[in-house]
Formats: structure tokens, C-alpha cells, sequence
């Protein structure tokens, strides 16, 4: 089924403007990377906090607060980069393995974050429970597990 | 003794020629240099965008730097050290690639912006620690800030387009393509 879905990508005018335009794939690239900046600095930060490793100045809410609508504004904005990627070059990403397990990375990335958002939002303790703890650690294994997944899909081709 | 000649004995050593026929060590590298580059740029993202007074008005300056700032300096050594074992790897290549020239320029850019900061600007930051956004100095400083390492991450992605169309696989004296090789002639393919 991927299969039938790469062969009519790769035959659309849009796949063939991507790939032709000279610009649009670094671009998209460039844009990519530095959402994921703001993904990974930010999901850092919240999961050191609740992990209460490094500064405790700024408390948990305030922490969540501040970085958590960084990660829901990259997010969708990696969506489209990707998308445009994907568009310009189906095979090498949706057959891809490496391409794949970064997706299921994603799945588990945002539930994850989502679970520690409404954990945090419910109760503004302190003193995180184990629940949040271990989210916390998830996050950080998704959200770095989805980089490394990007930079390897190119060798994985 | 030029640029050149400099770099092709870096790329003839042991640890270079090591780097440059395994099939690991490059990706290895460069999937750390790309993760500690991102967290360089987000996290000095922060600390710009607080004291161009668009983000996080409620804290002190110095709470922000103080919080943020040893990430930054712990990612960019990381991401050094991932670098160098990939430049050392084909040095001849990435020392008369274009956009690796200018990347390694961008770098002193964004360095000689932060020392001019710290050193003069940031010395009477009690006066303004609450400000937001901070003096015309301090919002010079992160708005340059910003740009060069956007530009640095801009040039880094370019590399990367420019030496796989330019140059062949890196000069190791046996006849296999390296594992980069194959993936560079892979990518170039319609």
C-alpha cells in the first residue's frame, strides 16, 4: 500500500517541484532543523525540571508554561517541512525503516508530551510522582531518538 | 605550508583514515554534531529572544543566562569535538568547500559578537536585569546573535549539498568506497 502511494507521489507535478526547484528542499531542510532546536531545547528543559536536575529557580508550571507552546508551534511547522520532504522524495523516506521507526519515535514523543502537559496542569506540585517522572524520561528518549532516527535515514537508503 | 597541504597531512593520520573507512564512526558523528548544534542554537535562542524583550519579559536576564548558558557551552563543545572528527576525516575537502569556509567565519562571527557583549554590554547588566526588552546594545548583540547562527546552521546543511556534488569519495588508499562515499553517490543519483 506504501508502495502504490510512493509510485503516485513520485508522479505528481507537486513531487517533481520540489525536487526541481533548486531551493525547496534545503530550505525546507534548514527550516526543519531549526524547529527542532526549539523541540529539543525545550522538551530538555521541561524534562530536566521534572527530573530536578539543574537550576530550580523557575518552578515546574513555570517551566511547562514557558517552553511547552514552543514545541506545539515547531511541531506543526516540522509537519509541513517534512511533508514537502516527503513529497519530494517518497521512496527514500515512506519505505524507509529508519524513516518509519521515527514516526512510531513521533507517536510516542507527543503522547508523551501530552501526558506531561495535563500532569502538570492538574497538579502544580513540586514534587513530581513517579508518572511524571517516567514521561519525562520517555520524552527525552523519543524526542532524541527522532533526531538520530533524521540524521540516519540518509543512511539507511 | 598551505591550507592544502596542512590538510591533506590531517587526512592521512591514523585516527583521520580511521574515521574516514569505517562504516560507524562519520554518522556516528555527525548524528551527535547535529543534535548539539540544535541544542546550541535553541538554547541561545532563549537568552536572544529575552533580551530582545519577546520572550520570558518575566524573569531577570541574568536568570535566564545563568539557567540557560552552561547547555549552551557544554552542547557547542560536544558539537566541536563531532565536527572536528568529521572534518579531520576528508580535510581537504571541507577546507576548500565554499560553505564550509563561510560556516568556520560565521563561528568567529557569533563568537566575536559574544565576547563583545559579555565584555562591555553585559559588565552593567544590574542596571537593566529586570528591563525588558534590554538596552539597544544588548538587543544589537542577540539580534546578530540570532542571525549567525541561523546562518551557521545554513551553511552547515549546505556543506553537505556542495561536497557530495563537487568531490568524489575521500582519498583512502584502498579501492572500496567509504560508507559516506556510497551514501554521497546515492543521494546525487536522479
Amino acid at each position: 500500500m506504501l508502495e502504490s502511494l510512493c509510485a503516485w507521489l513520485e508522479k505528481t507535478p507537486l513531487s517533481a517541484g520540489v525536487q526541481n526547484v533548486g531551493w525547496i528542499i534545503p530550505a525546507s531542510q534548514i527550516v526543519h532543523i531549526l524547529c527542532l532546536a526549539a523541540v529539543l531545547f525545550s522538551a530538555l528543559s521541561i524534562d530536566l525540571r521534572v527530573l530536578g536536575v539543574g537550576a530550580r529557580r523557575t518552578s515546574l508550571d513555570g517551566m511547562a508554561a514557558h517552553f511547552l507552546p514552543w514545541i506545539w508551534t515547531a511541531v506543526p511547522l516540522m509537519a509541513v517541512t517534512g511533508a514537502i520532504l516527503i513529497i519530494g522524495e517518497p521512496r527514500r523516506d515512506l519505505l524507509n525503516p529508519v524513516f518509519q521507526t521515527k514516526m512510531l519515535l513521533l507517536i510516542c514523543a507527543l503522547a508523551a508530551t501530552l501526558g506531561i502537559q495535563s500532569i502538570v496542569r492538574r497538579a502544580a506540585a513540586d514534587r513530581p510522582g513517579w508518572p511524571l517522572r517516567a514521561l519525562a524520561v520517555g520524552s527525552l528518549a523519543f524526542w532524541f531518538g527522532i533526531a538520530v532516527c533524521g540524521r540516519l535515514i540518509a543512511y539507511a537508503t | 605550508m598551505s591550507i592544502i597541504s596542512i590538510a591533506t597531512w590531517i587526512e592521512a593520520t591514523g585516527p583521520a583514515r580511521a574515521i574516514a573507512q569505517s562504516s560507524w564512526m562519520f554518522p556516528a558523528a555527525e548524528t551527535l554534531h547535529v543534535i548539539a548544534i540544535a541544542l546550541v542554537v535553541g538554547s541561545i535562542a532563549v537568552v536572544d529572544l529575552r533580551l530582545l524583550g519577546v520572550s520570558w519579559r518575566s524573569r531577570p536576564v541574568t536568570e535566564v543566562a545563568g539557567d540557560v548558558l552552561p547547555v549552551t557551552w557544554a552542547a557547542f563543545v560536544i558539537a566541536a569535538v563531532a565536527g572536528s572528527l568529521m572534518f579531520v576525516s576528508a580535510a581537504v575537502k571541507y577546507a576548500t568547500d565554499l560553505p564550509f569556509q563561510l560556516k568556520m567565519l560565521l563561528l568567529l562571527c557569533a563568537g566575536a559578537n559574544m565576547l563583545v557583549f559579555h565584555h562591555f554590554t553585559y559588565a552593567g547588566v544590574e542596571a537593566w536585569d529586570r528591563d525588558a526588552p534590554s538596552p539597544r546594545a544588548a538587543k544589537v548583540a542577540a539580534g546578530l546573535s540570532l542571525i549567525f547562527w541561523i546562518a551557521v546552521v545554513t551553511c552547515g546543511r549546505m556543506v553537505s549539498f556542495t561536497t557530495q556534488a563537487a568531490f568524489g569519495p575521500p582519498s583512502a588508499s584502498n579501492a572500496q568506497p567509504t560508507v559516506l562515499a556510497q551514501v554521497e553517490a546515492r543521494i546525487a543519483q536522479p
